[in-house]
């Protein structure tokens, strides 16, 4: 006893202390008050990052979470994260299956909800097709329940009417990598960030939005003094901690990259050697069709994108640009880091193939801590959608609807008659929608997302949404949200630790989440909806033996190892990732081709140096780096000339300022789980609209004064927050906010390449309300 | 136990001036349009009446329209600029914070309206206050997502 | 019994381990050159013993007292 206090008086006296100095201590583990009867290892329900974190279980109930030390994320987790046992017991949790009759929420069995469901589909399909039917999931469904879903629809149902949430987060970064470089999925990983000297981070706000990403960052600013570039036209945090802040009217940053390309070229800074070996250079034809060009042509490209032209469009100071450009080129290593900032664009694709542009002009690409790196939005959107091929014109692990040998591969893998699988790509989320709003689609089930309050140019949608007569189904944990309020039937889902599955995060790395409670109420897992509803629509439609056939499976195991097959001739190729090996790392990255591949897979792609075993199978001639992925132009990577062009909304006489919108540390996206947390909400309690002091003085706006915010779509009033953080004539609002819907106000113009819309920039005008 | 130490608002003499001057009009607590002021009741009855501020439940926003409605000269009548009230100084517990943990937060420095002078983040990522221009007002208490607030406001002493 | 939690500024790895060894010092945390420990003494009089012991080591630049915990139980 008597040792115990020593030990005791000893520990506080060394507590007191650090907390005086802001001394970093941690308690031994037998000291530290956490009573939990067993931890179990499993990663974060919210961002791309992908922190790998230990679920505490008591009496069957969560506890605790605590960051994993063995995972990349090394222990660290942020404020949300922090706060996950308490979304579980939320008061809306769903709890039963819901039906709307005459305007009132009846609940009702799931044997009845399952029924309707199948009558509903099985009625339009037989009167009007297939492709009267549609499906809309999420980047946060596990993968499994998206492979299914995209099983059914594309395979079993032949409608490619099946799109994904990404479609509006990442399919920009998506299609920007499959025209750089061949195929999806970035080259590097997270471990690049301990090689790197110089970050350049472009439209992305990580200090929010990936805050355990950035600081693996901000340590390496301190311990090895590197470089971080921030372009953005708002002063956050992220921009705060760097060395070099290029701040631009929003939409201008095309001239912004292809002016430090055009100093890259003319002092010099390129790697010739590299661009020799591994680039073709290529531009869109008059007739709109890719056509190989040389480099003498991109130099000319260049020309008319100088600093000064790149400063006059951008607001941009030319100083920067171009020494930004010289960093870029001559550092060691540079790693770049984009987020929504690029893809919520009418350019979006071709604002990636800039970014992409510079690594391969530099040769700063597939050696550690030099890549081009994208952040992703949701905890799945790789993994489960852009891998699995949950959006509408793609078939599993890199394979595309519109090409005729993916299509017979995947109809014998699947074991589907010749021709079932639709050639044309289907409809993308904001044309689902279009199509759902006019009548064309009679029914759509949207899963684990919540289109009601992140599409854009919402009043239109959600009007839609609201018909009489088509039948929308929401899976959803939470109910009331702003999508399930819609509805005709909802159903209770299994939330995070209640289901199992796989997650696959922004680096590659795939990351198993076992189920460590049962489900709230009657809420059951995704998986286990849509593998009763597959096998019950096709028994409806007379096709029973399709139904056993193509959905035979027991457990999400099951499916699990139909995918590891289905990748294995791809270059996803993770057959070597067993349920088994997923249940004991800490993450793998694919390419894992066999069961004995070391963990934690390949950290790098592309280069056969540094580790990718897939080089030799795919260009066995390859010294080190191949871009496989593309061997249409012989392995090598491509520099797009891209016209710089603003956005499809700039402001204007009437419309003067530029509406952005983004992201707060403390919730994520549309908030059905955050604003759950009361110690959030304190800390984040209401929407408000950012505005620069010198706007703010010409208008007699002051901190807290309601604030009118209009587009030529809708208008809002919020509460104003004068702040130097963004740049004059931009004003920011976190789209967060049920209660708040800012979506109401942004534009539905998309890009052509990517259909993702242009989110970051609307044109408003804002007056004191 | 009853209270003694008090948030006052903007403007306030020290404090042992004020618990002289104040004759307890109430006016400014009618005049906070955000409803931030209270009046001392049982939790302290030697000092009924006079204004005090509970940051955790409403912090003082800094609109600055007390003190010219104070008709003592408790609250220091020709303070209109924000930045130069001194109600107090935040204090970090570095034990309870959450940056000071490992897991990562800014909510005290995205809301302090003295933005990026009176608390900064260090690369580190942790929030440090500069009690330089620290105006007390307590926002940072108020949105702290740790319970109890792991920043809090310690009143000026004389 | 008395318990001293201190921040020692020091230069060097080899005073690192001569204060490592130290019978009434135990350490906690390290942070560049800063080390945060906890000093034991049985009753005030023995500080003056410890001060020299702390000032004869090499690379030993200087002591703050940042927190101190008394035990009762065991003054004699």
């Amino acid at each position: 006893m008597k040792c115990d206090r020593r030990e005791f008086l000893k520990w506080s006296a060394a507590l007191t202390a650090a907390s005086v100095v802001g001394f970093e201590l941690s308690l031994p583990e037998n000291l530290q008050a956490v009573d939990v009867d067993k931890w179990i290892k499993s990663v974060c329900r919210y961002c791309g990052a992908g922190c790998g974190l230990y679920i505490g279980v008591k009496g069957g109930k969560v506890v605790a979470v605590k960051g994993d030390d063995k995972n990349w994320n090394r222990g660290y987790i942020c404020v949300k994260g922090s706060y996950l046992p308490k979304i579980l017991d939320a008061p809306d949790r769903l709890k039963y299956p819901m039906v709307r009759e005459g305007g009132k929420w009846k609940r009702i069995t799931w044997e009845e909800a399952m029924n309707l469901m199948v009558s509903k589909f099985a009625e339009a399909i037989k009167k009007y097709g297939p492709h009267s039917v549609g499906f809309y999931g999420s980047g946060q469904s596990y993968s499994e329940e998206s492979y299914l879903a995209n099983k059914l629809f594309k395979g079993a149902l032949g409608t490619n009417n099946i799109d994904g949430n990404p479609r509006l987060c990442m399919a920009s970064a998506a299609v920007g990598y499959v025209t750089s470089f061949g195929k999806d999925e970035p080259m590097g990983s997270y471990d690049d960030i301990y090689y790197a000297d110089c970050f350049f981070i472009i439209g992305s706000n990580m200090s929010e939005a990936h805050p355990v990403i950035f600081r693996l960052i901000m340590e390496q600013k301190r311990k090895r003094k590197v470089k971080i570039i921030v372009a953005d036209p708002r002063k956050t945090l992220t921009v705060r901690n760097a060395d070099l802040h290029l701040d631009f009217i929003p939409g201008m940053d095309l001239y912004i990259l292809n002016a430090m390309a055009h100093v890259i070229v003319k002092e010099k800074l390129y790697n010739k050697d590299f661009i020799d070996k591994h680039v073709v250079f290529k531009k869109l034809g008059p007739d709109n069709k890719p056509q190989k060009v040389n480099f003498e042509e991109y130099v000319k490209f260049l020309e008319e994108y100088t600093p000064e032209l790149a400063e006059q469009k951008s607001g941009c100071p030319k100083e920067k640009i171009i020494q930004a450009a010289r960093w870029f080129a001559t550092s060691k290593a540079t790693m770049s880091f984009w987020c929504m900032g690029l893809n919520q664009r009418t350019k979006g694709v071709w604002v990636n193939n800039l970014v992409n542009n510079l690594h391969l002009l530099t040769g700063q690409i597939c050696r550690p801590g030099a890549t081009p790196f994208s952040l992703t939005g949701q905890p799945n959107a790789c993994g489960g959608i852009r891998d699995v091929g949950l959006l509408s014109h793609l078939l599993p692990y890199g394979r595309l609807v519109a090409n005729d040998q993916h299509r017979a591969e995947m109809e014998e893998f699947w074991g589907l008659p010749k021709g079932r699988i639709h050639p044309k790509p289907g409809l993308t989320a904001v044309e689902l929608f279009r199509k759902f709003a006019e009548g064309e689609i009679k029914c759509l089930w949207v899963v684990c997302t919540n289109p009601g309050q992140s599409l854009p140019n919402l009043e239109k949608y959600r009007k839609g949404m609201a018909r009489e007569d088509t039948f929308l189904v929401v899976s959803e944990a939470y109910h009331p949200s702003r999508t399930s309020e819609l509805a005709d039937l909802v159903l209770p889902a299994a939330l995070w630790c209640e289901k199992e599955g796989t997650y696959g995060q922004s680096e590659r790395r795939y990351q198993y989440l076992p189920q460590v409670i049962k489900p709230l109420g009657e809420a059951k897992s995704d998986f286990e909806v849509i593998l009763t509803f597959a096998r019950k629509l096709l028994t409806a439609l007379g096709r029973a033996d399709e139904a056993k056939r193509l959905f035979p499976y027991k457990t999400t195991e099951d499916v699990w190892n139909e995918m590891r097959a289905c990748s294995r001739n791809t270059v996803y190729n993770f057959w070597g990732m067993t349920r088994a090996r997923l249940i004991k790392e800490h993450g793998m990255l694919w390419p894992v081709p066999t069961e004995d591949y070391p963990a934690p897979g390949t950290l790098r792609r592309y280069t056969a140096k540094y580790g990718d075993p897939l080089v030799k199978k795919y260009d066995p001639k390859a010294e080190d780096i191949s871009f496989y992925g593309n061997p249409a132009d012989g392995n090598r990577a491509v520099i797009w000339l891209r016209p710089a062009v603003g956005p499809a909304e700039p402001a204007d006489k009437d419309y003067p300022f530029i509406l952005t919108t983004g992201r707060l540390i403390e919730h994520w996206h549309t908030g059905t789980m955050t604003m759950k947390v009361p110690e959030l909400m304190r800390a984040a309690p209401r929407a408000f609209v950012e505005i620069n002091p010198k706007d703010a003085q010409k208008l007699g706006i002051k901190t807290g004064d309601m604030v009118r915010i209009t587009s030529r779509r809708g208008s809002i009033v919020l509460p104003a927050k004068v702040v130097d953080i963004p740049r004059p004539g931009v004003v920011f609002v976190p789209f967060h906010y049920p209660d708040k819907l800012i979506n109401i106000l942004v534009t539905d113009a998309f890009d052509p390449m990517s259909k993702q819309p242009e989110f970051k920039i609307s044109a408003v005008r804002i007056e004191k309300a | 136990m009853f209270k003694t130490k008090f948030l006052r608002p903007p403007g306030a003499v020290k404090e042992s001036e004020f618990v002289k001057k104040c004759i307890r009009c109430g006016k400014c607590q009618q005049i906070c349009p955000y409803n931030s002021i209270v009046l001392t009741s049982w939790e302290n009855p030697f000092y009924f009446g006079l204004p005090y501020i509970i940051a955790r439940k409403k912090p003082c926003y800094l609109c600055m329209k007390c003190p010219p409605v104070c008709p003592s000269g408790a609250l220091d009548r020709t303070l209109v600029d924000k930045n130069k009230v001194k109600m107090g100084i935040a204090r970090i517990n570095r034990d309870t914070c959450w940056a000071y943990q490992g897991s990562f937060c800014r909510a005290c420095f995205m809301n302090c309206p003295i933005f990026d002078k009176a608390l900064k983040m260090t690369d580190e990522l942790l929030p440090v206050v500069i009690e330089k221009y620290c105006v007390g007002c307590g926002i940072c208490e108020n949105v702290c997502p740790v319970e109890p607030s792991a920043i809090i406001v310690e009143p000026l002493k004389d | 019994m008395f318990y001293i939690g201190v921040l020692i500024d020091i230069e060097g790895e080899e005073a690192e381990k001569a204060l490592s060894s130290l019978s009434f010092l135990k350490i906690y945390g390290k942070k560049e050159n800063q080390l945060l420990g906890v000093i034991e003494l049985k009753d005030l009089q023995e500080w003056k013993a410890v001060e020299e012991a702390l000032t004869e080591i090499k690379g030993f630049l200087g002591l703050s007292i940042l927190s101190s915990f008394q035990d009762n139980s065991d003054t004699s």
